[in-house]
């Protein structure tokens, strides 16, 4: 035992134990143990092949050109034959010393019966021998001979090499199109025959392989199949019949490929050995990878199909008799299925150095059937979409269809591959449903959005099911899929948003915010859908199409296809915008052309058509230079649907023109409504004023009445006159007489505004205050109107305060100015003491107006804010009679209250029918007032016109001249006369009529009381009326 | 041209030394033999796991001693348990655990130092059983040379099984290098210190020039070596299996190498 611990071990470096085997590390020997040395067919050492120039002074018959590898046992060389003028390829292999004699005997006889296949698909030999390494250190004089018949057997090692010429087969294996991923199931299914008649041929001729692996199955650039070192194994195998393997089970190479009684009773292999390396090859060539332990058939691992799994395992059975027992069937078998799924067989695949693209997918010899792949369950999804879209339709209102049918259309491309998509549209319109149905408020925007992620969830399941995860697309499939939906549902959202569903949700969108939503929403959705659907097209198939008349056929999808996708995504958008800007605009009667809207939807109809049309374009065209390729998505489909895509968006906006066409024509329909409405209100208004006395309800005054009762009882009464108020300020009564009493006081004189009109004369004596009074019964409002002279004063009419003594109250008081006072005049006033009733609503939320009264033809525009008047405008037209009715407006909250609007019934000039109210306040304040207004009500009353006719307006007494003793009235005082007065003018009946006859006439200066009547006293003035002025009676 | 029949022989192997008593490749290991013999009593059948305990005893030793037994103790065990089994008594259970010999020694073991006081009071010391005459004393040094690896029972079983299989196989190598050749022992010195080698890794340039030999020929003799090696070594291996299927074989083997790779 060592107790050296400073050693280490040179393999590991670990130190070694004290107690080594042999001096060794354990761990190094068993490492070492394990690993062996890949040397197929013989226990030779490893071969290291020698140069061309070491190489080439042995076969002077041959040109050799280079190294082309080592074949396992020797090394091959590509050599020319310059007599016959041909590629060969050189194969040597070294000799063993224990080769004998008899083994290079044996070694001949078996290479004659190689030199002797002849076939196609079996790399022929045309020569062999033995050649004698011309530098050989121990004796071995000689060279080697070349040709056939020498075998001259060299003594010691590496002396000499056995050679075969064969056939160059210029290609590459199998192994390197397998590891080049250039290799698809179809092509598996074209080698294989190719391999089973090279096998069935051999094994007629009493040759069995024994060693079929990838590495020997060669494939040239005219895509033959050529199996080479064909019974090499055996021949180079310095023993025969009796050897047998170990118990250690020892295995030349990778036992992969050897059938289970090569491996395990090596004495009883027969040719189904072959059979049984050939199942492994297929295999591989499959999936990619061996079979080994318990593997899955080759359908459940790639998209094959599912009878070639009973071929594979049926040539991989461990017992030979339950395999195959001749090649043939193996290839009647492949080639029954290879014809029956595919239609034409693609040859081969050439072996080209290039390094070609990411390995294509396998392609699918027949589609594997998916989870729901069933056409019937398809259609039935189909049909129940449509019936939802149709519900919607009818509940929520045309658009809401179509939008949902857009969606649907736009989709209908994804159908092909990515079905999850559509189940993202069914859920979309479901929710839709749902939503509508429950009317929620506005904030439900936010729920749905969110509702919208929470769909995801279901969508990723149903992604799941849809697609099969046990393939590399598969799973791809299932992740764009995924991403897709994540991506799509939020704009998508917002687009159905925009579209009609804020209808649904009760949020108010006016134009302009459904514009730039629109824009927003559209483009992302849109956009990202259609490149999302083009990626996962691209991805989900073949890419590699077969595009004829290329120079180097090097599959690619022609750029046609990606320009016109690009195209597409980019018309998609833009049209989109294109038609949510004309729908919204539409709306507003004031859109016209000039305005930037109208050169913005120009450029994105104009920009819409470009791309649309280029996409047709290059779709078509794409179309053209792919030909042959079937029904497959790669690249026939894509272009297919860049080609369809606009004819079939254009044909759903066929279903929406209606819908324009119609609204276009209830537009026209307002507006003639609008004028109808506006000439009958003028005509209503010339009959009212034609009707005026007889449709009014007026009430006179008795003749030397000054006081009118109405039904209601209210009573009307003129109580006094005031003349020259700012001066003598002297109160008659209605009937003329003085007012003696001092009952009335002036509080409150209007200013005169001289310049007000500057052509009227304010005579301050002309001026006349009238006090006119209503009394009401308790609980009675009065609406009063203006009241009215006749004649009529100037132009202006001013109120003024007074003081009614007796009464003990203030009142008000019309102070006229006339510009010759009249003698009588008559008083007017229209009055309206309610009930109201409503003549038309209209209701803020549903834009709809209803007119209860017959002819009333309201119509009522939306209220919008006048920036001017700093308020907002309601406004109406009516055809109801102004001066008939008294009109107010009244607005109702949400909360039940009605508010009363200050209603003026049209402008100075404008028209009489149109009347407005005004709400002042700033544009947020009055908007938020706005909205809690549910609907305006137009009210009417009818007026009531009451006329007190013959209020006497005396003549004014002259203030300039000396007073009278106001002690001793005189008559002059007593009549106010004034000296010199040029209105006094005394008539001769004036003493008669003053009594003066038997004593003494009355003169002016007689004690009063004297009779007015008496008194013959002309008025100021022209006289309207021309009667004498006469005392009325005394009530 | 011979066999034209479809039957074609596949010949590539050397056959070993020693060729197997029977026919059939599969009963040829000892550890196979004795199963096959069951509780019976056959003379190779004795004879084989004589064999077998003569070669692997240290590893249960080692076993022992890891567990934290002092050295009396161990010696004591393992003779106990030696005196036991080969009575034969553990060949009717652990039915699981017989593809594999080391396994199987192992896990009797460890079902016998489970219920090892009830043994030390019924066995005596060297009574009736069987009695390996086992060098103690080596043992123990051996043991206590070891590097002190932090290493389970099991592991230090296992590597100390693996060393004991290797010995043997280096001990057949030499042998038949001897038999060979006058100095095929010599040979044998200088070639084996390159089994632990990877053939790459092999200066086979200068070696040549220090063996007087021309490279080629000393790589033909290194890889014959490497190859006899190799077939020695599963040939061992197979010895304590059950069934020498190569996969298996390779399993053992792979076990055995990760009892020095992989953590304690």
């Amino acid at each position: 035992m060592n107790t050296d611990s400073d050693r280490t071990c040179p393999g590991c470096g670990m130190p070694l134990a004290s107690h080594a085997p042999g001096g060794l590390c354990p761990a190094c020997l068993l490492e070492q143990g394990l690993a062996t040395e890949a040397v197929p067919g013989g226990d030779r050492p490893p071969f290291h092949p020698p140069s061309v120039a070491e190489v080439a002074p042995l076969f002077p018959q041959l040109e050799l050109v280079e190294w082309v590898g080592k074949g396992g046992m020797g090394a091959v060389y590509k050599a020319r034959q310059p007599g016959l003028d041909r590629w060969v390829a050189l194969k040597i292999v070294p000799v063993q010393a224990e080769d004998g004699a008899k083994f290079a005997e044996r070694f001949n006889r078996e290479a004659r019966a190689l030199a002797r296949l002849n076939h196609p698909n079996i790399v022929a030999v045309h020569e062999f021998g033995q050649v004698t390494h011309p530098a050989a250190p121990t004796g071995g004089a000689g060279e080697g001979a070349p040709g056939g018949a020498a075998d001259r057997a060299s003594q010691s090692s590496g002396l000499g090499y056995h050679y075969f010429v064969m056939e160059y087969v210029d290609g590459a294996n199998l192994r390197q199109l397998v590891r080049a991923g250039r290799l698809s199931p179809r092509e598996a299914l074209a080698i294989v025959p190719q391999v089973c008649d090279a096998l069935q041929y051999a094994h007629d001729e009493g040759v069995v392989h024994r060693d079929i692996k990838p590495e020997n199955i060669l494939v040239d650039r005219r895509g033959r199949v050529k199996i080479a070192d064909f019974g090499l194994a055996k021949i180079l195998a310095p023993q025969t019949s009796e050897a047998r393997l170990t118990v250690a089970g020892q295995v030349m190479g990778t036992p992969h490929y050897m059938a289970p009684e090569q491996v395990e009773r090596p004495t009883e292999v027969d040719h189904r050995a072959d059979i049984y390396s050939l199942g492994v090859v297929f295999y591989e060539m499959l999936t990619g990878e061996l079979p080994l332990g318990k593997f899955p058939p080759p359908s459940r691992k790639v998209q094959v199909d599912v009878r070639l799994d009973d071929v594979v395992l049926h040539a991989l059975e461990k017992e030979p008799d339950r395999r195959y027992q001749q090649a043939s069937e193996v290839k009647s078998d492949v080639q029954g299925i290879a014809t029956s799924s595919a239609p034409a067989a693609t040859p081969p695949p050439t072996p080209t150095t290039a390094t070609g693209p990411a390995p294509p997918h396998p392609g699918s010899v027949s589609p594997r059937p998916g989870r729901l792949a069933q056409m019937p369950s398809v259609l039935w999804l189909a049909l129940v979409t449509l019936a939802v879209v149709a519900v919607w339709k009818a509940v929520a209102g045309p658009q809401a269809g179509w939008s949902v049918l857009a969606e649907i259309l736009l989709v209908a491309g994804l159908v092909y591959r990515v079905k999850v998509a559509y189940v993202a549209t069914l859920f979309f319109a479901v929710l839709g449903v749902v939503v509508t149905l429950l009317n929620p408020p506005s904030w439900a925007l936010v729920v749905v959005v969110v509702l919208n992620g929470l769909v995801a969830l279901p969508v990723w399941l149903c992604a799941n099911w849809f697609f099969p995860t046990d393939t590399p697309q598969g799973l791809q499939q299932r992740r764009l899929a995924w991403t897709a939906t994540l991506l799509w549902l939020p704009p998508l959202t917002c687009l159905w948003f925009v579209l009609s569903g804020h209808e649904a949700l009760n949020v108010d969108l006016d134009a302009d915010a459904q514009f730039y939503t629109a824009l927003l929403g559209l483009p992302s959705g849109t956009g990202l859908g259609v490149l999302l659907a083009w990626a996962m097209g691209t991805l989900a198939a073949d890419p590699a199409t077969p595009v004829h008349g290329e120079a180097d056929s090097g599959r690619r999808t022609p750029w046609q296809v990606f320009a016109a996708w690009a195209a597409l995504a980019v018309s998609l958008p833009v049209g989109g915008a294109f038609l949510i800007l004309v729908q919204s605009v539409r709306r507003d009667p004031s859109w016209n052309p000039g305005t930037a809207e109208y050169v913005v939807t120009l450029l994105l109809a104009g920009g819409a058509i470009l791309a649309g049309l280029a996409s047709v374009a290059l779709g078509l065209s794409a179309r053209r230079r792919i030909r042959g390729a079937p029904d497959r998505w790669g690249g026939d489909a894509r272009a297919s649907m860049a080609v369809w895509t606009w004819p079939v968006l254009l044909a759903g906006a066929l279903l929406w023109v209606p819908d324009s066409e119609k609204i276009r024509a209830e537009r026209q329909q307002l507006a003639a409504r609008l004028a109808e409405q506006t000439s009958r209100t003028e005509i209503a208004l010339q009959q009212a004023a034609l009707q005026e006395t007889e449709a009014t309800a007026t009430a006179v005054g008795a003749t030397g009445s000054y006081r009118i009762s109405l039904g209601n009882g209210a009573v009307l009464e003129a109580v006094a006159l005031c003349r020259d108020p700012r001066g003598a300020a002297r109160w008659f009564w209605p009937d003329g007489t003085l007012c003696g009493e001092p009952r009335f006081e002036i509080l409150e004189l209007p200013e005169l505004v001289p310049t007000r009109r500057p052509q009227i004369t304010i005579v301050p004596e002309n001026e006349v205050l009238c006090y006119v009074r209503w009394s009401l019964p308790a609980g009675s409002r009065i609406h009063s109107q203006q009241p009215t002279f006749d004649p009529p004063p100037s132009d202006w009419e001013l109120p003024a305060k007074i003081r009614d003594r007796e009464r003990n109250l203030e009142a008000q008081a019309e102070l006229v100015c006339f510009s010759s006072v009249p003698h009588t005049v008559t008083y007017d006033v229209a009055s309206s003491f309610g009930p109201w009733s409503p003549v038309s609503v209209y209701s803020l939320k549903t834009k709809v107006a209803r007119d209860l009264v017959p002819n009333a033809l309201a119509l009522w525009s939306e209220p919008r804010y006048d920036t001017q008047a700093g308020a907002l405008r309601y406004e109406v037209m009516h055809t109801l009679d102004r001066r008939a009715y008294a009109l107010r407006m009244i607005a109702r909250m949400a909360d039940g209250q009605t508010e009363e609007l200050v209603f003026h019934t049209g402008p100075q000039g404008g028209s009489p029918a149109k009347g407005y109210a005004l709400v002042h306040g700033t544009e947020a304040a009055t908007a938020q007032k706005l909205s809690q207004v549910l609907e305006l009500v137009l009210e009417q009353t009818p007026w009531v016109r009451s006329q007190i006719r013959g209020i006497v307006l005396p003549p004014l007494a002259a203030s300039a001249g000396s007073s009278p003793n106001p002690t001793v009235p005189t008559a002059r005082a007593a009549a106010g006369l004034v000296e010199g007065s040029p209105h006094l003018r005394a008539q001769g009946s004036l003493a008669r009529n003053l009594g003066i006859g038997a004593a003494v006439p009355p003169t002016l200066d007689s004690p009063w009381p004297l009779q007015p009547e008496e008194l013959a006293i002309v008025p100021d003035g022209p006289m309207r009326d021309s009667r004498p002025w006469k005392r009325p009676s005394q009530p | 041209m011979e066999a034209t029949q479809p039957t074609v022989n596949a010949g590539s192997l050397q056959p070993p030394p020693s060729p197997p008593q029977s026919g059939d490749l599969f009963a040829t290991t000892r550890w196979t033999v004795v199963l096959a013999a069951g509780t019976g009593t056959a003379p190779d059948a004795d004879r084989a796991l004589d064999e077998l305990c003569r070669a692997y005893w240290y590893p249960l030793y080692a076993y022992v001693r890891r567990q934290g037994r002092s050295r009396e103790d161990a010696e004591d065990l393992v003779q106990g348990f030696f005196a036991t089994f080969l009575a034969k008594n553990y060949l009717e259970g652990l039915s699981g655990e017989r593809g594999r010999f080391r396994a199987f020694l192992l896990a009797c073991l460890k079902h016998f130092l489970a219920n090892e006081h009830d043994r030390i009071h019924r066995k005596k010391r060297g009574g009736q059983a069987l009695h390996l005459s086992l060098d103690w004393q080596s043992a123990d040094t051996r043991y206590q040379l070891e590097p002190s690896h932090d290493a389970s029972p099991d592991r230090a079983y296992d590597r100390a099984w693996a060393v004991a299989l290797l010995d043997r196989v280096l001990g057949r190598l030499e042998g038949e290098c001897a038999a060979e050749d006058q100095s095929g022992r010599i040979q044998f010195q200088r070639a084996k210190d390159f089994l632990v080698l990877g053939p790459e890794a092999i200066p086979y340039a200068a070696a040549a020039q220090g063996a007087g030999m021309t490279e080629g020929a000393l790589r033909v003799a290194v890889h014959r070596l490497r190859r006899r090696y190799r077939q020695l070594l599963r040939e061992e291996i197979a010895q304590t299996l059950a069934a020498a299927q190569p996969t298996q074989v390779e399993e053992e083997m792979r076990s055995l190498f990760a009892a020095f790779t992989s953590a304690p």
